[in-house]
């Protein structure tokens, strides 16, 4: 990287190439001690992806390489491009799709062969494994990475259900379209039109009378209701969708939450609209509704009344990446106001060489740089707590938000040209502050999943 | 608000309370009758012909003052009371912003126009770009103002950040079929002069997807430099000075009070939505973690109007420059934090285009970051203080 190192600086700051710079002093260090130094220059994203284990490290370059060469070319205009009739997609995205489900993006959520995922990462949990992606395509487009990841929150019940015969069944063949380059997404299913927040909330959930009623017929069971917001749930061919349940003309609450995996061709499901949103264009927001749609009893994901556990679990599981999709767009917002300071000059000097410019840009840095590693060691559990994962999703998406207003203010009145990017990873990042449970409702899954220490300390 | 009241009879005059009552109340039922209903679906935005009809209705009224005719318009009260017009274009903005600024920009012609002593018939189809290219000139503007401590290099710098450096354009905001722009420079005396130039002459791109104010589009110019304007001002140095800081000033009030007029809207969908939704078998206005965040959009909307009440409410000068800056740089903040409280306050649906919570908060963000972020505003302020020791 020594080509980074020229005679020229950075105003207000001395060449690498001074006498009194430690880039020229450190390697002067002895042998002894040379290694407590540091003096390369090398790039920060560089620099930390060395920090993550070995088999990481190449999952992160290999999600670079495809969301600069995929999702790169795609990102605005997609962002710009004209809202389609609900179950319709852009041609375009579609070969995305196609794309990345020949190269394993839309199979890994298991090892290979089963999946894509090389056995040596998967030595790592699968959140760490989806959070590293995740970031690495939200840096790039907030809507293209969502049309390509809303698919594993589908997944991730089935998996977590441990019900081996539905993976069998459901996921196994799914992968294997995709791999063939017949993209099968999946779309996860429990946001309803009455219910955002108690869905994702215990007490919430223990006082909410669910809408999207299972009714139990021979062979299976009947749905009708309807669910909202649902993402990628206008192009999935399979949802996962969680239901109370109707048993003998009793209707049951929250407790009897049962997942179901409704295909898409099954009669009676109908995508009634996809929503017009702020960002996250690329992917759409659907309401669907369900009139009287059969579904057979082997669709019945990890048994009956297992719904609410295992949406708890996913959540779980799922606000790490969701974390990630903050940092990769702070990150995005921050690669281009960097690029904008150091390619635009005021008055013949480019306007990285002014001070209240670099002081800008290192903070962003550094609060992009803190969610980034607070994430990163939270998604090393396997079996990610509760209070982890929201505290990484609120905190992290929170921060997001701060860097893309400090990108926009930045760039002034550049800051709200679409071709300048920075516009759109504020819009985009501001929709992770509300899905996935809004910050406040993460905020509040902290303390439940703290509650023990609370009650511990008030009794003494 | 009848002719008479908003004609020439009243042009030097200021108005007393009651006038302005009633002017204020006036001015609501034209934009509850009026532009209500063309915005009220917000996904869908309000095409040029209807902002060219709200903008003749506006003229009818009297909000607009015609050509040749001065009244109690849109800064036609004069540096003296500004308080009428934030007052009405608040109003305005609480029903929609991109027309509360379509309507502010065609006042801020008129009156530069006026005041340079330029064709004011010109006032319908000119743009204003007021500032330069990026920022708000450094901390050689406020030197340059002030006329105290300049250093050499100061204007070479401010007629380069005015004219352009031919490699970054200049974006602004205006109506889409503006046929002259007015723009400020520094001639070869080194004093400051408007010019006013034909769009015809001009590198003009219109941006398209920008951030906020859907209703009018974004431009991108790209410099005046070696380009011949049409008109050119030609008021004595001080003179100029004092209306390109009174413009300033105008400006930076416009855009305090659209921005608190949208987040005036933005809580009233916020509060009524928090009112009938229910979570944990409770309307939502009743958690805490709801009322935080209503609480702290009362306490912005509140801070802010009553700041802008207060400094709308003196005289306007070359000294309160300054002050103006210093409110605004802190009042768009809150405004802006203000917004996004409100579309989380609504969960999901505040993401969504049909709620209009996104469009305020896009609109306040682009009244942020125009003609002076928090940050820039905050470093003219700092050397301004430092020239009055």
């Amino acid at each position: 990287m020594g080509e980074l190192i020229n005679t020229s600086a950075i105003e207000g700051h001395l060449s690498g190439l001074h006498n009194l710079s430690p880039r020229k002093l450190f390697p002067l260090f002895p042998g002894l001690t040379r290694p407590l130094v540091n003096y390369k220059p090398d790039p920060i994203w560089l620099r930390d992806t060395k920090l993550l284990p070995k088999a990481l490290q190449k999952h992160r370059h290999n999600a670079r390489v495809f969301a600069e060469k995929e999702l790169r070319p795609l990102a605005l205009k997609m962002d710009a491009a004209e809202h389609l009739p609900a179950g319709e997609i852009n041609p375009e995205l579609m070969q995305l799709l196609i794309k990345a489900g020949k190269q394993g993006f839309l199979s890994d959520m298991l090892p290979r062969p089963l999946g894509s995922v090389p056995v040596v990462s998967y030595s790592n949990s699968i959140a760490y494994y989806q959070a590293i992606k995740v970031e690495e395509f939200a840096r790039v487009c907030g809507g293209t990475m969502l049309l390509l990841n809303a698919h594993n929150l589908g997944i991730a019940p089935i998996l977590l259900s441990g019900d081996v015969s539905a993976i069998r069944r459901f996921v196994l063949p799914a992968f294997l379209e995709s791999k063939l380059g017949n993209p099968h997404l999946f779309a996860f299913a429990i946001t309803e039109p009455s219910a955002g927040s108690d869905v994702e909330d215990g007490v919430g959930a223990s006082l909410y009378q669910p809408r999207v009623i299972a009714k139990k017929v021979p062979g299976g069971w009947v749905l009708n209701g309807r669910k909202c917001f649902i993402s990628g749930g206008d192009i999935a061919k399979s949802i996962i969708v969680f239901s109370a349940l109707e048993v003998d003309g009793k209707r049951e609450g929250m407790e009897s939450w049962t997942p179901f995996l409704v295909k898409k061709t099954m009669k009676g499901l109908r995508v009634e609209r996809t929503e017009l949103k702020m960002g996250m264009r690329a992917s759409g927001a659907a309401e669907l509704s369900f009139e009287d749609v059969f579904v057979p009893d082997n669709h019945v994901i990890g048994g009956l009344r297992k719904g609410w556990a295992i949406n708890r679990a996913v959540l779980n599981h799922s606000r790490i990446p969701v974390a990630a999709m903050g940092v990769g767009l702070a990150q995005g917002a921050v690669d281009a106001a960097t690029e904008f300071v150091c390619k635009t000059t005021l008055v013949g000097k480019p306007l990285i060489h002014y001070q209240e410019i670099q002081l800008m840009i290192a903070q962003m840095n550094a609060e992009t740089s803190a969610i980034r590693f607070m994430n990163w060691k939270q998604a090393e559990a396997y079996a990610p707590r509760q209070a982890a994962a929201s505290m990484c999703k609120f905190h992290a998406t929170d921060r997001a938000v701060k860097v893309c207003e400090m990108a926009m203010d930045l760039l002034g009145n550049h800051g709200v040209l679409h071709d300048n990017n920075v516009e759109k990873c504020f819009r985009d990042a501001r929709l992770t502050q509300i899905f996935e449970g809004t910050n406040q409702i993460n905020r509040l899954s902290v303390i439940e999943d703290m509650q023990e220490e609370f009650l511990q300390k008030m009794s003494k | 608000m009848n002719e008479k009241m908003m004609g020439s009879e009243v042009a030097s005059c200021v108005l007393s309370d009651d006038e302005r009552l009633l002017i204020g109340s006036e001015i609501e039922r034209f934009a509850l009758g009026s532009i209500a209903p063309l915005v009220e679906r917000p996904e869908c935005v309000l095409s040029q012909q209807k902002l060219n009809e709200l903008s003749e209705q506006a003229h009818e009224i009297g909000l607009l003052s015609l050509e040749d005719v001065s009244g109690a318009g849109l800064w036609e009260q004069g540096a003296a009371a500004p308080l009428l017009t934030v007052r009405l274009l608040t109003s305005v903005a609480k029903v929609n912003a991109g027309v509360a600024l379509h309507f502010h920009q065609y006042a801020l012609a008129r009156f530069l126009l006026d005041a340079l002593a330029l064709p004011i018939e010109k006032a319908e189809q000119t743009a204003i770009s007021l500032t330069g290219y990026y920022g708000l000139g450094g901390s050689a503007l406020p030197r340059y103002l002030l006329s105290l401590g300049e250093e050499a290099g100061d204007i070479d710098f401010l007629r380069c950040w005015l004219d352009g450096d031919n490699s970054t354009p200049f974006v602004f905001t205006a109506s889409a079929t503006w046929e002259t722009l007015l723009h400020p420079s520094i001639d070869s005396d080194g004093d400051l002069v408007f010019s006013l130039y034909s769009r015809q002459d001009l590198v003009i791109d219109e941006m398209s997807d920008s951030h906020g104010f859907d209703e009018l589009s974004t431009f991108c110019c790209q410099g005046f430099d070696g380009v011949k304007p049409i008109n050119v001002s030609s008021l004595t140095h001080q003179l100029t000075k004092g209306i390109y800081s009174l413009a300033l000033q105008y400006n930076a009030l416009a855009y305090m009070a659209i921005a608190l007029g949208a987040v005036q809207h933005a809580y009233k969908i916020a509060s009524d939505y928090s009112a009938i939704r229910e979570q944990g078998g409770v309307v939502i206005n009743r958690h805490a973690a709801v009322q935080l965040l209503l609480g702290e959009q009362r306490s912005s909307i509140d801070s802010v109007r009553i700041s802008l009440e207060h400094l709308s409410s003196s005289r306007l000068s070359l000294e309160t420059l300054s002050t103006v800056f210093s409110i605004r740089s802190i009042s768009h903040r809150k405004l802006c934090d203000a917004a996004n409280a409100a579309m989380q306050s609504c969960g999901g649906i505040g993401y969504m285009q049909d709620t209009g919570l996104e469009k305020v908060v896009r609109d306040c963000n682009a009244l942020r970051v125009t003609d002076g972020t928090p940050m820039e505003l905050s470093l003219f302020i700092a050397e301004w203080e430092r020239l009055h020791g």
